[in-house]
C-alpha cells in the first residue's frame, strides 16, 4: 500500500511540475499567439483589400447566408479616413478535401479586388494551388453584377488574349465539340453568334473542323451562358474564371465562394454607403 | 559513453530514420518541402533534447513501473511549449507543420531515448544523444524535404531551380512520394554501407 502511495505522489509530483511549467508558457506565449492571430487575419483583409486601413464587421443580413456547402462567415467594412473604401467578405466553402477560407474584397468601383484564400486542406500539388497568385489574380477587376464560372481551358494562349470571353473546354459544354478551341476567339468570333441559337450551326460546322483551323467557336458562351459579352458587365452574364489544371472541385468552389458574396453584395450592400 | 561519440552515434551510426526506422510517422508526412522537414527536425530535437535531460536527472526519482507515463508527462510539457512559442514566433511555419507539432508526443524517438538511453545515463551523456538523435533526425527530414521539393515542386526553399520547361511530378510531393523517397534512400544508404563492410 504505501508503495503506491509512493509511486503515485512521485507521479503526481512531476505531473504538478509539468503543469505549472506549461501555465508559465501559456502565460509568456498567451499575448503574442493572439496578436499573431490578429495580425494574420488583419493580413488576409488587407491583401483582399489593400486600400482600407481599418476593418469594421458587419452583421450578416438575416444572420446567416448560404448553405452547407458554401456559407459567409464574416462581413467586414474597410475603412480609410472614416470612408468606406469597399468591403471584405470570409466565405467558407467545401474544396475537394475539406473547409476552405475564402478571402474576397470588393471596392466601391463594384469590382472585385482581390480574393485570398486562407485556412484549407486542399492537396499539395494540386487543390493547394489555388493559393497561387496566376490563379488568384484573375479574379481582380471583375465586375460585380456578372456571376463566375471556373472552366478548364484547353488553348492558353486563347485564354489570354480573350479578354472575360470564352475559350472553353469540351467538359464545360456537354454538347459542342472537342478540341477546335484551339483557335484563339477573335472579337468578331465573338460577336458572330451571341444567340443561343447559333449553337446548333457552330456544332456542325465544328465537327468537321479540323484542329487548328482558323474558324471560330463560341460554342461554349452560348451553351453555358448565353453569351458572355468581352466587358462582362452585362448582368446576368457569365464571366470565366480558367480552373487549375487537376483540380477542378477546388476551383469551382472558390468561384462559387465569390459568387454567394457577390449575391449578397448586390442583393444588400451594393447602394448601402460607398457612395 | 563519452559525449562526442553519443553525438556521432545518433547523426550517423544510429540515425534515427535511416538506421533505427523511429518516427517514421512525422517523416513521410511532413516532408512535402524542405523547410518543413528543416522545422519539425529542429521541433523534434529541442523536445528530445529537453526530455533526455529531464528524464536523465530524474533517473532516481521515477519509480520504475511508472516510467512510461511519466516519460509521456516530460514529453508532452514540452512538446507543449514548444508549439506555443512556435505558434507565437513562427506562425507561418507552425501552421505548415500543422497536426504534427502536438504528435511530436508520440513520436518512438522521444520515448525510445528516454527508455534506452537517457533513464540509463548521465545528464550530459543524455543531451549529447539528444543533440545527437535529434540532429541526425533533422538532417534526414531535411534531406527528404529537399528531394522531394525538387522534384514534385520544382523548388528548394521555396525558390525556383529547375528550369521553367520542368513540369513538376505532384507525386513526390503527395503520401507516395513519400515512400518511394524514403524507400529509395534506404536502399542506397544499405549499399553503399554493405560496400564499406
Amino acid at each position: 500500500m504505501s508503495d503506491i502511495m509512493k509511486i503515485g505522489f512521485r507521479l503526481f509530483v512531476i505531473t504538478a511540475i509539468a503543469a505549472i511549467v506549461m501555465g508559465l508558457t501559456n502565460l509568456a506565449t498567451e499575448e503574442p499567439i493572439r496578436l499573431q492571430r490578429i495580425k494574420a487575419e488583419n493580413k488576409a483583409r488587407q491583401v483582399a483589400l489593400p486600400q482600407a486601413e481599418e476593418f469594421g464587421q458587419l452583421d450578416i443580413e438575416g444572420g446567416s447566408w448560404g448553405n452547407e456547402a458554401v456559407e459567409i462567415v464574416e462581413i467586414y467594412t474597410g475603412l480609410s479616413d472614416d470612408k468606406v473604401v469597399g468591403y471584405v467578405f470570409r466565405v467558407k466553402a467545401m474544396g475537394y478535401v475539406g473547409d476552405m477560407d475564402i478571402i474576397l474584397g470588393i471596392n466601391t468601383d463594384d469590382e472585385i479586388e482581390a480574393v485570398e484564400i486562407g485556412e484549407h486542406s486542399e492537396t499539395p500539388g494540386l487543390g493547394a494551388k489555388v493559393k497561387d497568385k496566376a490563379f488568384l489574380e484573375q479574379f481582380h477587376g471583375k465586375g460585380t453584377e456578372a456571376q463566375l464560372s471556373a472552366v478548364k481551358t484547353l488553348n492558353e494562349d486563347g485564354s489570354a488574349d480573350t479578354s472575360g470571353s470564352s475559350t472553353v473546354d469540351a467538359e464545360g459544354s456537354a454538347t459542342t465539340d472537342t478540341e477546335s478551341s484551339a483557335t484563339v476567339d477573335t472579337e468578331a468570333g465573338a460577336t458572330a453568334d451571341t444567340e443561343a441559337g447559333a449553337t446548333a450551326d457552330t456544332e456542325d460546322s465544328a465537327t468537321t473542323d479540323t484542329e487548328g483551323s482558323a474558324t471560330t467557336d463560341t460554342e461554349s458562351s452560348a451553351t453555358v451562358d448565353g453569351s458572355s459579352s468581352a466587358t462582362g458587365g452585362a448582368s446576368g452574364s457569365v464571366q470565366e474564371i480558367q480552373a487549375i489544371s487537376g483540380a477542378t472541385v477546388t476551383s469551382g468552389a472558390v468561384t462559387r465562394a465569390i459568387n454567394l458574396a457577390l449575391q449578397y453584395y448586390n442583393a444588400i450592400l451594393i447602394n448601402g454607403g460607398g457612395n | 559513453m563519452k559525449a562526442s561519440k553519443a553525438i556521432i552515434n545518433g547523426i550517423i551510426t544510429e540515425n534515427p530514420t535511416f538506421r533505427l526506422l523511429l518516427g517514421m510517422c512525422p517523416t513521410l508526412a511532413v516532408t512535402t518541402a524542405a523547410i518543413n522537414g528543416i522545422g519539425m527536425g529542429l521541433a523534434t530535437a529541442f523536445v528530445l533534447i529537453a526530455s533526455n535531460l529531464v528524464i536523465s536527472l530524474l533517473k532516481d526519482f521515477i519509480p520504475s513501473q511508472v516510467r512510461i507515463p511519466a516519460y509521456i508527462v516530460v514529453a508532452a510539457t514540452f512538446v507543449t511549449m514548444t508549439g506555443m512559442l512556435m505558434e507565437a514566433f513562427v506562425p507561418a511555419l507552425y501552421e505548415s507543420l500543422g497536426i504534427f507539432i502536438p504528435l511530436i508526443v508520440v513520436n518512438c524517438i522521444i520515448l525510445g531515448r528516454a527508455e534506452a538511453f537517457a533513464s540509463k545515463n548521465s545528464p550530459l551523456v543524455a543531451i549529447a544523444d539528444g543533440i545527437g538523435m535529434g540532429l541526425g533526425f533533422t538532417l534526414a527530414l531535411t534531406l527528404l524535404g529537399i528531394i522531394r521539393e525538387i522534384f514534385g515542386a520544382g523548388t528548394l526553399f521555396g525558390m525556383q531551380i529547375m528550369p521553367q520547361a520542368y513540369n513538376p511530378a505532384v507525386i513526390m510531393i503527395l503520401p507516395p512520394g513519400a515512400f518511394l523517397t524514403l524507400g529509395l534512400l534506404l536502399g542506397l544508404l544499405n549499399k553503399l554501407t554493405a560496400k564499406t563492410k
